[in-house]
Parts: structure tokens; sequence; C-alpha cells
């Protein structure tokens, strides 16, 4: 085996051409996993710790552009504020000593079904900047997961970064887990409001092969806030309407049974779920209006 | 592979690292460190986590190889000599230890929390030692300790 | 007395623990020292056909790769070995995860390598891995080492006809695994004849013992070591096979292996909580008196040992019925040999309480009220009383400090906004067990003094509270006092299991420490130059490591001064058979419970227990804590689960097998009754394993007052719930 360290990223997308084959590693808390259990040896182990434009994030035109190998404890501490729910769902990866090595580049390279960013992800309309020696494309995150641990990435490509605009209104993350802390999620959901766009952002995580978006849900929910002109003067949700939501969020969902928990559970518990955080996110975008506050109170 | 890395101030030279290795392996196999505790090897039980340049970590998930030219910390580095770190001082006085097992891991952490919170809640306590399995104590005698060396470190900044 | 046991000293062996300078097994280092790696079987039932280690002897790094063809032939030891067979020694496949093949190469790295090119090729049969796989093959096992697997007392068909309410349900707990943070560990090292064993075991006399059994040595030969051990509960108190093959390989090389189990290797080489059913019939007069309680389980046994470990005691110990059947059925299936873990009586117990809960509610009677109108002191076997047996005080000490009387039984009764609050109790029982001890203590010319015995501290504090013990006896300040164990170059002890040790090896320790006390104040009243010279023995006492005269305590002298002037240590060795006996308390939990998606925590927990006189309150009260948060494992999240397909284990991890985070733990007070057991020298009883056994039935029990659901199949996840 091979141990390589490239210094700058161009140096380890020309390995990767050359040897498609590397296994890229930076925090370590899914690569070193397969190695400690001898599931697998590949042939040579691509180190991007040090690579310091794959641990930076910065503002890009419109968008936050976040790099790979930011770790999740960053995300929390520095972009907390203007990407809240990738800051939530970074809260409920794993540990703290997890989140200081793990990052968003990793959760995606893997494309586990229940990663836990992917939903927001997703709700958020981020964009998945993946480079090789032939240039750079973005792929939205959308189209990025292909199957369970497939993603849409060639065998010559990097993840370089994600793109996320700043939100410009409340999301929502949450995910059931099988104990209080330390959980690989039985399901989760994500929502960000998008009222520039009139729409709502929803996905489910760990539900189906993939992380999905609840395009049902989404639409059903759309119509109601426009039809009700409720991105102008918003009101509370009627109880119908957020139970509607939940039943089209969960029916976004083909689980499984597993370890976890049964497919009824997880088709139960996103309708809980979905009906929750699109509580909390509309009621703190009702809270959030100066003029708002009282039709909401 | 050879790995350069200083650990605990020191200096220290592996050689014949296998590219695959973790920190944990070479600490306790190559270096003579066996303080770090190999349990899950997942990163699920917290045993091993040691400080890589100064961050909590759980060794068994880097890779050795990752730690060249890096500093590292273990559970052996914390004492100045027979001069407990308030941390482990706590823990002993508390009753936070039983087999001892888990304490390794769990000292580094507990340490790193009160470093970034110097007075945690106990919901933070909870939070920051979720990744730190223990199967003897039932946890609560580990908050005790936590608070006892945050009131510790309290009362000795007042006194400087 | 002097205060000294009793009190809540911090741990002897704390600050080796914190340091990192606590040497565990699989810590030892040895010059040149060999990595062993096993290779497991991938099918549960049949037979290794062919088996091809040509890719993996080449693997650089390889020393040997040793198949059932070419492993050293080695002696099946007979019980408590549990195994029934060794490994390697045939063709024969009992169960999945089984080694077929043992490497040994220079690095980790390379001997797992070298297993992962093993070609094995089987003959597979069908294999049954759980008791829905083979309904009526159960049969009543022969009698083990508790006595027969049936008990009949009075007429229970009749109790039953006449009682004015019944419970008749069926109760079921998974397999759970010990998880032991510190998976198990061999360093074998060999000096001509002559094994050196570092060993991660709650028994170092029964390694010696098993080890010499099946390599056929004298047990004089081998010495295992074990000071220190990272927990256990049970996994480690039998011999397993890896250690045996370990022993056997290192002779053949001729270097020293070690070989540390994988977490996933934990699932099938040290044991496990078998699976296990009950059904339990309950019947009880208006006024609550019961008459009669049946208990039928069922539980998993394997293809090569029918020994019964999750027994029933609890039916006929802790409630005085008139009428009582229990008996414990056993159905062979193909996985590994189970054993017991902490705690073995547990799983009856859950089944009993859960039953007297739902009478409680059948009754309309108050479930403490209802225990306490039927708790026994008595043993129903002899007729004789069982010790010190306070449940009444534990209900009560437990119960007023929880708020019992405050609470409205009805389920469902009792919010917080949108989360439904549940409480309830059960009453916790373990027996004890007796096992000799023996102990040596040493006083040196310096005034110090060091005590030794065979035994293990695997956790509990053995250390510690040993070292109290000795230093009492002798009147000895604790910092001149040193306890030493885990080598069985010391005098032997029994195990560290069943709640045996501090019963069991504080009489031989004491007995050691008062045996050489009065050798000295022998050698003090025989000295001219002793100011204490020609008095009674009888009227000396000692504290603080000084000799004072009763009746005129300025006539006086030291340890150190009799000890020195005698010119050479004093030493004395004590034995002791400690008398078996039965441990009883009472837990109360409040569970808060998310009823939309199922989501149980419990957030409060009292509980109280008559262990006897506490030899120390800082480490009795942890052995409640740890109990507790095992029993919330238990009842909510513990669970290894085997595809019935490929009889593999499908989360033999900690990612996956749900041991409880910090985050899960509720708060938790627990009380004493603390008066000494007569049976004891110094006042003991067994106690490490009786919290926990009726700790789920709490949780089960709160949840359904939570809820009205009762949910008789454990663990209670969330979609069980909905």
């Amino acid at each position: 085996m091979d141990f390589l360290i490239p210094s700058t990223f161009a140096e380890a997308l020309a390995i990767k051409a050359e040897r498609p084959e590397v296994v890229p590693i930076a925090g370590g808390t899914d690569v070193m996993v397969e190695l400690n259990f001898d599931h697998r040896r590949p042939t040579a182990l691509l180190d991007l710790t040090r690579i310091a434009e794959l641990t930076e994030w910065a503002p890009s035109e419109n968008l936050l552009r976040v790099g790979a190998g930011v770790p999740y404890v960053r995300i929390i501490d520095e972009l907390g504020d203007r990407l809240p729910g990738l800051a939530m769902a970074s809260r409920t990866v794993g540990s703290p000593q997890i989140r200081n090595r793990g990052t968003v580049g990793g959760n995606l390279g893997a494309a586990s079904p229940a990663g836990d960013t992917h939903p927001v992800l997703l709700a958020c309309d981020a964009q998945v900047e993946v480079a090789s020696v032939r240039g750079t494309r973005m792929i939205p995150a959308a189209e990025f997961y292909l199957g369970v641990k497939r993603n849409a990435l060639e065998p010559d490509e990097l993840i370089a970064a994600v793109h996320l605009a700043p939100a410009a209104a409340p999301q929502q993350f949450s995910k059931v887990g099988t104990r209080n802390a330390m959980v690989i999620a039985v399901c989760s959901f994500a929502v960000a409001l998008h009222p520039e766009q009139g729409r709502v952002g929803a996905a489910v995580g760990s539900a189906a092969p993939t992380p999905r978006r609840a395009l049902a849900a989404e639409e059903f929910l759309a119509g109601e806030l426009s039809d009700a002109g409720l991105w102008e003067s918003p009101k509370p949700l009627l109880d119908s309407v957020r139970r509607r939501f939940g039943e089209l969020a969960a029916e976004a969902a083909s689980p499984i049974d597993d370890v976890r928990g049964t497919a009824a559970y997880r088709r139960h518990a996103l309708a809980v779920l979905a009906r929750r955080t699109l509580g909390w996110a509309w009621q703190d975008y009702c809270g959030t209006g100066e003029t708002r506050s009282q039709s909401c109170a | 592979m050879r790995v350069n890395v200083t650990i605990n101030g020191d200096q220290r030279q592996a050689d014949d690292v296998w590219e695959g290795e973790s920190l944990l392996y070479m600490l306790r196999e190559r270096l003579g460190l066996p303080g770090s505790k190999n349990a899950c090897e997942q990163g699920e039980c917290g045993s091993c986590t040691v400080y890589l340049d100064d961050v909590p970590v759980c060794a068994c998930l880097v890779a050795a190889g990752q730690c060249q030219g890096r500093e590292v910390r273990t559970v052996e580095g914390l004492a100045a000599g027979d001069d407990l770190d308030p941390v482990q001082r706590s823990f002993v006085e508390a009753g936070a230890v039983q087999c001892g097992f888990c304490t390794p891991g769990l000292v580094v952490a507990a340490h790193d929390l009160l470093r970034r919170v110097p007075e945690p809640s106990d919901p933070e306590i909870r939070e920051a030692l979720a990744g730190n399995l223990c199967r003897c104590t039932g946890y609560e005698k580990i908050l005790d300790a936590v608070r006892l060396a945050a009131t510790r470190q309290a009362s000795g900044a007042e006194a400087r | 007395m002097s205060p000294l046991i009793g009190r809540a000293v911090p741990r002897v062996d704390g600050h080796a623990k914190v340091t990192g300078g606590a040497r565990y097994a699989a810590d030892t280092h040895v010059p040149g020292v060999t990595y062993g790696t096993l290779a497991t079987s991938t099918i549960a039932r049949g037979t290794i056909t062919t088996i091809d280690t040509t890719l993996a002897q080449a693997v650089p790094g390889v020393i040997a790769v040793f198949t059932h063809l070419t492993m050293p032939r080695l002696v099946t030891p007979p019980s408590p070995y549990p195994k029934g067979f060794v490994p390697l020694q045939d063709a024969t496949i009992h169960h999945n995860g089984q080694p077929v093949a043992y490497v040994v190469a220079q690095t980790l790295e390379q001997a797992q390598e070298a297993a992962a090119l093993i070609d094995v090729r089987y003959h597979a049969e069908p294999a049954k891995v759980a008791i829905d796989d083979a309904p009526g093959e159960e049969f009543l096992p022969p009698p083990g080492p508790e006595g027969p697997q049936e008990f009949v007392h009075g007429d229970p068909a009749a109790g039953l006809a006449n009682a004015h309410k019944k419970v008749d349900a069926t109760y079921s707990s998974p397999v759970h695994h010990h998880n032991p943070i510190e998976t198990s560990a061999t360093v074998a090292v060999w000096d001509g004849d002559q094994l050196t064993l570092h060993e991660s075991t709650q028994s170092i006399s029964l390694t010696q013992q098993i080890v010499a059994q099946a390599l056929s040595v004298p047990q004089n030969t081998i010495r295992v070591l074990t000071p220190f051990l990272g927990g256990g509960f049970g996994s480690k108190a039998p011999v397993w096979p890896h250690t045996l093959l370990t022993a056997a390989v290192a002779r053949q090389l001729r270097k020293p292996v070690k070989l540390v189990l994988t977490r996933a290797q934990m699932y099938t080489s040290s044991g496990h909580r078998a699976e296990f059913r009950q059904q339990v019939t309950v019947g009880a007069a208006k006024d609550g008196t019961l008459t009669a309680i049946v208990n039928i389980s069922n539980q998993q046994l394997s293809r090569t040992e029918q020994r019964v470990f999750n027994t029933s005691e609890s039916s006929w110990m802790v409630y005085g019925c008139p009428n009582i059947h229990a008996k414990q059925l056993g159905v062979r299936l193909d996985l590994p040999t189970p054993h017991f873990m902490r705690s073995p009586e547990g799983p009856a117990l859950v089944g009993l309480e859960m039953a007297l809960d739902e009478l409680s509610y059948e009754l309309g009677m108050d479930p403490v009220a209802l225990r306490l109108k039927n708790y026994t002191d008595l043993n129903p076997e002899n007729g004789q009383k069982i010790g010190n047996q306070n449940l009444p005080e534990c209900l009560k000490l437990a119960g007023d400090a929880f708020g019992w009387s405050r609470r409205n039984p009805t389920p469902r009764s009792m919010r917080d906004g949108n989360e439904l609050i549940g409480w309830g109790m059960a009453t916790e029982a373990h027996s004890y067990h007796a096992r000799a001890s023996s102990a040596w203590v040493q006083i040196d010319t310096d005034g110090h003094a060091l005590a030794r015995c065979g035994t293990q501290d695997i956790g509990t504090g053995t250390y510690t509270v040993m070292t109290q013990v000795t230093a009492e006896a002798l009147g000895m300040p604790m910092n001149s006092v040193r306890f030493e164990l885990g080598d069985t170059n010391f005098p032997a002890a029994g195990f560290s299991a069943a709640s045996v040790t501090v019963s069991s090896v504080s009489g031989s320790v004491d007995k050691a420490a008062r045996a050489a006390r009065d050798a000295v104040i022998a050698l003090a009243v025989a000295d001219p130059h002793s100011p204490l010279h020609g008095a009674a023995p009888d009227r000396i006492v000692t504290e603080h490591g000084f000799l004072f005269l009763t009746d005129d305590r300025t006539r006086r002298d030291s340890y150190q001064g009799v000890v020195s002037r005698h010119g050479k240590p004093v030493e004395a060795t004590g034995s002791f058979l400690n008398v078996p006996g039965y441990t009883t308390g009472a837990s109360f939990i409040e569970v808060r419970v998310d009823p939309w998606l199922g989501r149980v925590r419990v957030t409060r927990a009292v509980a109280a227990y008559d262990i006897g006189r506490v030899m120390n309150h800082r480490t009795a009260r942890s052995q409640v804590l740890g109990g507790m948060i095992w029993g919330v494992g238990y009842a909510l999240t513990e669970h290894t689960m085997i595809d019935r397909h490929t009889a593999r284990i499908v989360n033999p991890n900690l990612s996956g097998y749900l041991v409880p985070v910090n985050a899960d733990a509720p708060k938790i007070e627990a009380f004493f009754v603390d008066k000494p057991d007569p049976t004891s020298p110094v006042g003991a009883k067994g106690f490490g394993e009786a919290p926990i056994t009726g700790v789920p039935a709490a949780i089960s029990n709160a949840i359904y007052h939570a809820t009205g659901r009762r949910i008789r199949d454990l663990p209670i996840t969330q979609d069980k719930l909905l």
C-alpha cells in the first residue's frame, strides 16, 4: 500500500487521474473503519489533510463555498448563522471527536443513505463541486446520490467543495435515533424555507437507498402557502396543512427494515419529523419580520 | 514507511509503519504508549481519544501517516510528572474510575471540554462526553468529576 | 469498629488508571512478540471440506498458519470450561464465528491479511439460531451447579384455581452481549516448559487450571497475570478457546504470541446472554396474598453444552408463596455457548416483576403494597432464614426518596407538556456464591504491610476495598498497606463473578491480617525492649500503626518498632470459605415518553439495597449506578440481532449494538440498609449483580404507567410503542 501526501489540490487530482483506484482520506471517520475492520485494502491512500484550499470556506458570488475538508465542528462554530440547517445536521454527527475530524466532503464521498448532512444539502439546493484534471463541474445535490453508497463521481474525480446559499429564511433538521447521542439516523428530515422563490425545500434521509427530496410535499406546501398569501403575511399553519405535509414527506421514502428500525416506523416517524420541523421553521419565519410578529402570536 | 511525530513534547520516530495503520496502533505497538486503549476501532467508544495538533480525535480513525510532522498528546502526557492534571485528580477523587479502560479517553475528552467551556452545564458535559462509552460507572461520577475539576480550575484561576 | 471499612476512600489504583499507567493484558510489552489472529467460520453448522492456506502462508511476515489439520492436539477440558469442544481439532463447525485457522505473523497487519486469504470450503447444513426456529425442541436439561432445573413447592395448580385474580403472560428478552470496553486479550510467553499468560480474565486460577488441562501440563508450570481488567461482566469469567489456542501455538512456535480479539470476534468468542422466553402465571387472593407463582422458561443452549445460565431462583427466593413451580427448559441452537452475563438471574426476575405489576392492576392494589404483602426472608427449599433480607426497608427507603406516594396509578395520567410521564418499580434480587480463598499478609521491618491474594479487580474496587480490610484488621493507616492481586503465584482465590469477590476474599484477607497482627503482638509482649513487654496479648489493640495497652495507653509500641527489632518481616496466611446468600433491593424509575415517536427517556432512578455491611460507600454506590445503566440498556436498546438465513450476527460492533451513552443516563440515587450480615466475618454480602436485576421490569412498568402499553418483549424499542 502507498501513502500519498499531496500538498496541493492539483497534485491530488494528478494522482487521482493516474491512479483512479486510490482511496482519498481526510477525517478518516469512514475510511479508517473499513481499514481497521479489514473490509478493504486499497493500493494507496491519498491523504487530503495537507491541502489548504480544501479546508477553507469563503463567499463565492451569491453562495458560500465550503471546502470538502472543512470539519463539522467548523461548520457549527463558523457557519451556524449563515448555514443553520447544515450546522444543525453537523451537530448530530457522532461525537465531538468525530465532528473534529469528519467533513461534509467525506459524507458526500461515502454517500451512505444515513449520512446526516444529505437531507440538508438537498433541501438547500446545494451544488457539489467536483474536480479532475479534466476540469471542474457542478453537480446539484439532487443528482449526486445514485444508490446505496454510490455517487456521481467519476473515478478520476475528487470532491472539492459544496456551494450553498446563505440562509435567507429559517431551516430545520431533525433526526430520530435509537439513543440520546451517538446515533446513526433511523430517519431524518430537513426543511428549508425559500421565500424569495415562493417555495420550500424538503428532503428525507436514511429512509430510502439514497437521500431524497420530498417533491410532492414541497409542491403541496408551495401551493398552500402561495394560495393563502402566507409568504407575504404569514400566519400559523393549519394543522391539516402540517399533517398533509408530513404524510407527503413520508411517502417520499421507500424504507426498509434494518437493525435500527422498521420500515413502518420510519414512515410514521418521518411524517412526525416533517410536521414538527415545518412547524418550527414556520414559527421562526412568522417571528422574524417586525410587522409579522403580532399576527403569529 | 517512517513517521516522525512529536508525542507529549518528544520527537519520536516510528519505522516500518504500515500505510493503512492507525495512529492508535502506532502509539500502542510501536512507540510504547499503551495508555490510549483500543476497544472498537470505529470511533464509537472514545477510549483512544488523544489530542492531534491540540484537537481531540479518536486515534483509531487517524492514519498514522497523517500524523507526520504533527503533534500528539496522549493521556500519558497530561500530568506534569507526579503532579496530576486537575481533571485526572478529580476523576480519582470523584470515583469516576472503575475498571479504568475507558478512563484515558474520557480524561482527554473532559480535559478538552474544560479548556473550551470552563464551567459546563450538565447537558454540555453529557454531550461533550457522548462519544466516550463506559460500561461500569453509569456516567454519574464522571459528571461529578468534571464538575469538580471545573470548580478547581475556577478557584485556581481566582487564586492566580 | 474502626471507621475505615465503609469509608468512601478513593481508589488506590486511581492514579495508575488516569495516567495511562495501568497495564492491561493487551498493553503487555514482550520483546520479540508475534501477533496472532483468528480466521473464523462463515457458516453456523456443517463441516470444513477443504482449507487452503497457500496464499496465506506466502504473505511476507507470516510465521505459521494453523488449521484443524495442523494445530497441536489439545484435550477438551471438563466443566467449568464452557465450550464442550476445542476448535481447530476437527472439521466440525458448531457455530458461526468459530475459529477455523490461527495465523501468527510478525505484525498484526500481516496476520490479518493472511487470515483473509485462507480459502475455506464448507459442507453447510441448515442452522437454527432463534427459539422460534425450533418449536417443540425444548427439553429439561440435567441438573447444573445450581441444582435441578425444576422446582415445585406446594400445589401450584390448586393455588391458581383458588386465586381471586390471575395474570398469565409471556415475556421475552433477546441475545445480549457483555461488551466490556476491553476486548479479551492473551499474551502467551514460554520459557522452557514454563508458561506465563498475560490474560484478561475474571479468574486467574481457573485460567491456570483449564489451560493446564488442555495442554496436559502440570498446573504449577503456568503463571497467569491479570493486574488490571477492563471490565468483564461475565464474559471473561470462563476460559474460552482463544486462550488455549494461543498458549498452544506459542509453545509450538517457541515464540511469544499476542492475540487480541476484535470487537466483532467478542460476539462469538466469549459467551452471551441466551435468548430467553418465559411464561409467568401468578395468582393472588383478594388481599394480594400470592396463591401461586408458575414460571416456565425456555432459553438457548448450544449443540455442545447444556448448562442453563438464566436461572429462576427469584421465583422462590423473594416472595413467600405456598405454591411455586419453576421450570428451566432449554433448546439447542447453532449458536455459540451462552454464559452468564450481569446478571444471570435478571431475565427470570424481569418477567416475574412485570407480571406482579400486571397483577397489581388486576387487584387494584399498589405494586409496592403487593410486594410488602408477600416478601419473605425464608428459603422455601429448607425453611431457613436467608441471612439479612430487609426488602421492606429497601422499599421504604427508595420509595420515600422517589416520592412514590404521589403517584396516580392510572396509566397516561401524568404529563408534562407533550410528554407522558410514567413511574414504575420492581424488586431486585440476586444470589451470591461461595468460593474459597486464601491470602497472605506480611509486615515488614519498616512497618509497612503487604497483602496478597490471587483474586481479581474487575473494576469493582477489589484493590481498594481489600486495602481497607487489611488496614482495618491490622490497625494501620491505609497508606502503610499495599494490596496485590492478579497473580497465580499468590494464594489462590475464586473467580470474580457471581457477586462473590468481596464476600469471599474479605474473609481470608481479614483472617491473614489478624493473624499477622497477632503475631506482631506476640513478639511485642515477649520482647524485653518493648513497652508492652509482659502484657496480656488480649489487652493490646492496634491503631494507626501503633500497639496500645487498652488499660494504659501510655504504654505503646509500633509495628515498625516491634518488627524492626525482630529483624525480619512477620508473615501470616488466612483462608476462608464464605457462606452463600441472597441479596435484595428495590428500584423506582421515572420515564418520559414522546408519544408521537415512541421515544423513551429514563429520567430518574432511585434504588435501595440490603447488602449487609457497606464496605466502601463509594464503590458500592458505583455498582448501583453501573447496574442502573445496564438496566436502561436491557430495557431500551441492547439487542444482538442474528440473521435467521445466514446465522450471522448483524450488529457485532458498538455502532449497531447500542450500549447506553452518557446522555442516556438518568439521575440516580442509591441507598443502603447497611447492617452487618451475621454470616460474614466482616458483615459483607455479595452485591455486584443485584442492581440491574429488576431495573428492566421497573422501566417497562413505568412505560406502561406512562402510555398504557404493556410491552413484554424487550428491548422496548420505539417502534413497539406506536
